[in-house]
């Protein structure tokens, strides 16, 4: 393939990253935020899979078996974790508006100058040969397509990545500003470099064999053994390697960390990254083995990926991959040097210029150019490292150099999360103990093999001392260097970071921090108010150190919001408001890392030292308010709780008043009816002394009716009352059931006859005899079988039924088989002065009380009472009585 | 928390050792690596879902 | 002879005002609900109607209202014997057009008056 289609095709893609980044970008000015997806985030996170991923994983499954399956399964197996781990760790970076893992580091321990520079330091020697072996993957892909390398590709790879980064970062100082542009450039790239390594899987795997079968099934047992679990330290250690690294890389703490703008992608992260992983390594067993069969050792197997399809002329699939493995190398390299340029900035330059410099000639726009000129910087190390060292040693065992060198950091980190009582001096010593082992037991056997040391050392060892040969430390030879070097390293580091930590008491402020990354990270709101800061400093001058950093408009801003949140940022006598110290560094760590921001912040006051004692005392304090404030939110949630019940009751209430009112108008109403009667035929009478004897006893009949109608209605007025109000007690006896019903059932023998209507009882129980109200039950199925009747159509049957309640107690039932009612009727009946519709009479009779009190005496009973009813068929009433509980039964048979 | 300290002991030592011969063409360990490698996911997205519905600032 | 419908879902209270009516000589019309008595409105066109309100499916107001509004009828007297007493019910009575408004119970004389007084009137028209 032509040199110059392919460097044509790649400077496109970068085309298609500027323009994604660009588009992306301006769609966040606009408020449509690709950020504000779960899966943008999600998938940036498959930074992580570099150069490395694409070639180098098929080149150590050739050589080591299963072993390169731990790069990714260790992410894999502490992704459950992830939520309480990095969750912390992003609440707590976001409150302080901490950016980079130095940061971090530093914050906790009193944000030491020295702490934060060894952490950059240490980040910088174990990723620089990261990011050129990314150039190296690049280089060694372009010649295996063309065939032949006509200039530096590596050198114009740089100078292209470093334009892109300059230009879609860092354009405002503060970097806690989330970049919409270059994450979406950085998702576009993982969903590129899958898709790429998808393609040329599935088509070595389907295509150039039958699929997976196929090619297992050519492998020699030499080539199935190789993927045996091996066993033994590799395993562990590298699953532990990977799972740090994929934390604590910088790249990688800048994507999960600095850029994630929703605690809740994380969660779509926790599943999507693994499963992205698993895709990812689907094919590379089978391009190893197949690879290796086809191509045999003449082509290292780190290249099988690019040199399969091209070894059967498919130029385009080649030419896919190759982009994928661009895609990926050229992720790499910008996130790393990202991130790294900010903590070189923030650490190694800012510093050195607040210390040279007057104060006011500090700016933005030295900050700015700071950060830029270490991302020249870093780019320009990488590549001179690529150019003189790294070919010689390959993807793979540099890659783990990097791993363990980022390994270093778990201990402190995992600590400052957890044990409250880590110290300054105890990060210190881990670090240097750490990062010391590492670079003697990792770095100093690969400069021997480069030539800059005498190979001797390696043999016997400093001085002669065997036992502190680089690579067998007391005449351990742990499987590989990788290994032995992890093991000690971390061994060591642990300790002395216990060592440290014990022989160190707490500064006051450290002691706050420990705090916080332990605990009041849930109470980041709170932490605002947080007073921790004494000693003086003039107003002014802040505002002309934040003026300088931030710029007028964005101080101007937070003052504003300040003021509203917590008061006046100044004090009457031109003092600073101690809590706005606190914001304000906040505010310069978010600008120029948290070093630099306590290096401006003491240059402009005179602090003071905070006792312990005060300290501790603050802090309890603020447990107790944030006690309290929790307390309080829950009692005012109860108190919202009992302020709805009590409009509720006051609701029912009002309803009640009404109701009593309309009862009351009711009453009243139904009571002037037999009154108009009455009054008028009083009249007639009176005024008509010659009125025929038939028609005086019609009207003198009529008189008494309406009088008993009168005096039946107050009757029933007031038992209703009586019973509802609870005046009423209920007279308990024995009663033999059936008897009762029975002589109820006779009172109507007349009204029966008359209708011929036959009333059935159905006892399903007899002889049962219980404890219940004699007169009130009577009045039940009196009134029950009044109205049965009632509403009975001639020449029908009611029945009455007895039985035994399967809950306790006794059913009785009284079916008619008159015309039913509608269902909005059922709902009703019940209800005071309700009187269903009655075609066979105009008026109803009756006081539509009855079913009211029949309810309410059975409801004193203990028992329930409910119709069924259907149109044109009849209505069922039952009731129920349980037995009293204080009152034995007998059924006598 | 116990998923990790299972998925942790499954991928090791001693349970690494069983899986051994060929499924279906493919080497039993294989299979078996990446078999729990979904289950892992889909374990994730599970409790990932059930938590959606609480606050993430717990 | 004049005629006088009575409208009244309470067949004692019909009862009294029919002969109370069949006395003073009125030729009496009976309706026990508000649909009946358009019926019998329409066919027999009284001079008077003394008509409860409340009454089962078209009531006293419904009644009167379109007693007042149909050409032929417009001008027959209406006069309400309500049980509902309150202010507003009476207000709402006149509203509806009625001529007359009472309350039950009610004296026999003063509503033979009333009715006496009615037809006068509506003869006068």
């Amino acid at each position: 393939m032509n040199y110059g289609t392919l460097i044509v095709i790649s400077l496109a893609y970068l085309g298609i990253l500027f323009l994604v980044a660009y588009l992306a970008d301006f769609k966040a000015k606009e408020g449509k935020n690709l950020l504000s997806n779960p899966y943008v985030y999600a998938l940036s996170l498959a930074v992580y899979c570099t150069a490395w991923t694409f070639y180098g994983s098929v080149g150590k499954a050739a050589s080591d078996g299963l072993d390169f399956l731990t790069i990714y399964l260790g992410p894999v197996i502490s992704m459950p974790l992830w939520w309480v781990v990095v969750r912390r760790i992003i609440q707590v970076s976001n409150t302080l508006k901490i950016t980079t893992l130095a940061d971090f580091i530093a914050t906790r321990f009193g944000k030491h100058l020295g702490l934060s520079v060894l952490v950059t330091l240490l980040s910088v020697l174990g990723v620089v040969p990261y990011i050129s072996i990314q150039l190296k993957a690049i280089n060694s892909s372009l010649t295996t397509i063309a065939g032949e390398s006509y200039f530096d590709s590596a050198f114009y790879t740089t100078i292209m990545l470093g334009v892109f980064i300059l230009i879609f970062t860092f354009r405002t100082v503060d970097s806690s500003h989330k970049h919409a542009g270059l994450v979406a450039a950085i998702a576009l790239e993982s969903v590129v470099k899958l898709v790429a390594f998808l393609v040329v899987g599935g088509f070595i795997t389907y295509f150039m064999f039958d699929g997976f079968g196929d090619v297992f099934s050519k492998a020699t047992p030499e080539q199935l053994s190789k993927y045996d679990f091996d066993g033994g330290m590799q395993w562990p250690v590298m699953l532990f390697l990977s799972t740090s690294a994929v934390l604590f890389l910088p790249r990688q703490f800048h994507v999960i960390v600095s850029e994630n703008s929703n605690l809740n992608h994380l969660k779509t992260a926790m599943w999507l990254f693994p499963a992205y992983l698993l895709v990812i390594n689907l094919f590379v067993i089978p391009i190893a083995i197949g690879g290796e069969n086809i191509l045999g050792d003449v082509v290292n197997p780190d290249i099988y990926v690019l040199a399969m399809p091209l070894h059967t002329g498919h130029k385009w699939i080649a030419l896919l991959t190759y982009i994928g493995g661009f895609s990926a190398a050229t992720g790499m390299i910008i996130i790393s040097t990202i991130a790294l340029s900010m903590m070189v900035s923030n650490n190694l330059v800012m510093p050195l210029i607040i210390k040279q410099y007057d104060l006011n000639r500090i700016n933005q726009k030295k900050a700015l150019f700071t950060r830029r000129l270490s991302v020249v910087v870093i780019l320009l190390i990488s590549y001179l490292y690529f150019q003189y060292v790294a070919d010689r040693f390959s993807l793979v065992y540099i890659g783990l150099i990097s791993f363990a060198a980022v390994a270093q950091f778990t201990p402190v980190v995992i600590a400052s999360l957890f044990w409250k009582d880590v110290s300054q001096r105890g990060a210190k010593w881990s670090l240097i103990a750490g990062f010391g082992i590492w670079f003697y037991t990792m770095v100093l056997p690969s400069m021997v093999e480069v030539g800059l040391l005498h190979s001797r050392l390696l043999e016997i060892g400093p001085f002669g001392l065997s036992w502190l040969r680089p690579t067998a430390f007391f005449g351990l030879e742990l499987t590989n260097p990788i290994v032995h070097g992890t093991f000690w390293a971390l061994l060591f580091n642990v300790f002395f970071l216990v060592a440290g930590s014990l022989s160190q008491e707490q500064t006051a402020k450290e002691r706050n921090m420990a705090n916080f990354y332990t605990e009041a990270y849930k109470y980041a709101n709170d932490y605002e108010t947080q007073l921790l800061w004494k000693g003086q400093m003039v107003y002014r001058d802040l505002v002309r150190v934040l003026d300088n950093i931030l710029g007028e408009i964005k101080t101007r801003i937070e003052v504003e919001a300040f003021q509203q949140a917590h008061g006046q940022p100044m004090l009457s006598n031109g003092q600073v408001n101690p809590q706005f110290v606190n914001h304000a560094e906040r505010l310069l760590t978010g600008a120029v890392g948290a070093s630099s921001a306590r290096m401006l912040i003491t240059s402009i006051s005179e602090e003071e030292e905070i006792e312990l004692s005060e300290v501790l005392a603050i802090l309890k304090e603020n447990q107790e308010i944030t006690r309290l404030n929790h307390e309080l939110s829950a009692n005012s949630k109860e108190l919202e709780k009992k302020t709805h019940a009590l409009e509720m009751a006051n609701k029912r209430l009002m309803n009640l008043d009404v109701e009593k009112d309309d009862f009351i108008s009711t009453v009243t109403h139904e009571m002037r009816t037999p009154l108009t009667s009455i009054r008028a035929i009083s009249e007639i009478l009176y005024d008509n002394p010659d009125l025929t004897e038939g028609e005086r006893d019609k009207f003198l009949s009529t008189v008494i009716k309406e009088t008993e109608r009168m005096t039946r209605l107050i009757n029933q007025v007031l038992d209703l009352e009586k019973l509802e109000s609870g005046k009423a007690r209920l007279q308990y006896e024995q009663v033999m059931i059936s008897t009762l019903i029975q002589d109820c059932v006779s009172n109507f023998k007349g009204l029966a006859v008359e209708k011929n209507v036959e009333i059935t009882p159905i006892y399903e129980i007899h002889d049962i005899t219980m404890k219940v109200d004699r007169d009130r039950l009577s009045q039940v199925m009196v009134n029950l079988l009044s109205n049965a009747l009632k509403f009975s159509v001639e020449n029908s049957t009611v029945e009455v039924g007895l039985a035994d309640n399967p809950d306790g107690g006794i059913l009785i039932w009284i079916k008619d088989h008159g015309k039913g009612m509608d269902e909005e009727s059922l709902q009703r009946i019940f209800d005071k002065f309700y009187q269903a519709q009655d075609q066979t009479l105009k008026k109803p009779k009756g006081t539509g009380l009855g079913l009211s009190i029949t309810k309410q005496i059975v409801n004193m009973h203990g028992g329930d009472i409910w119709a069924v009813s259907e149109e044109g068929k009849g209505t069922t009433f039952y009731f129920t009585v349980p037995y009293p509980t204080d009152v034995n039964t007998t059924e006598t048979t | 928390m116990a998923l990790f300290v299972l998925v942790a002991l499954l991928l090791n030592q001693p349970i690494m050792d069983i899986p051994q011969g060929m499924v279906s063409g493919v080497p039993a360990i294989i299979f078996y690596v990446f078999t729990v490698w979904l289950l892992v996911i889909a374990a994730m997205y599970y409790i990932t879902r059930k938590h959606s519905n609480s606050d993430p600032n717990k | 002879m004049s005629k006088v419908l009575i409208v009244d879902d309470e067949p004692n209270i019909l009862m009294s005002l029919e002969f109370l009516m069949k006395k003073k000589g009125y030729e009496v019309f009976i309706a026990r609900d508000g649909k009946e008595a358009l019926e019998i409105t329409r066919k027999a066109l009284p001079e008077v109607i003394i008509l409860d309100i409340m009454m089962p499916e078209v009531d006293g107001y419904e009644v009167c209202q379109q007693v007042k509004s149909g050409k032929a009828t417009k001008d027959i007297k209406v006069i309400f014997l309500s049980a509902k007493t309150k202010e507003e019910d009476i207000k709402k009575g006149y509203e509806m057009g009625a001529d007359l408004y009472l309350t039950k119970p009610f004296s026999t004389r003063e509503l033979m008056k009333d009715v006496e007084r009615l037809i006068v009137k509506q003869n006068m028209q």
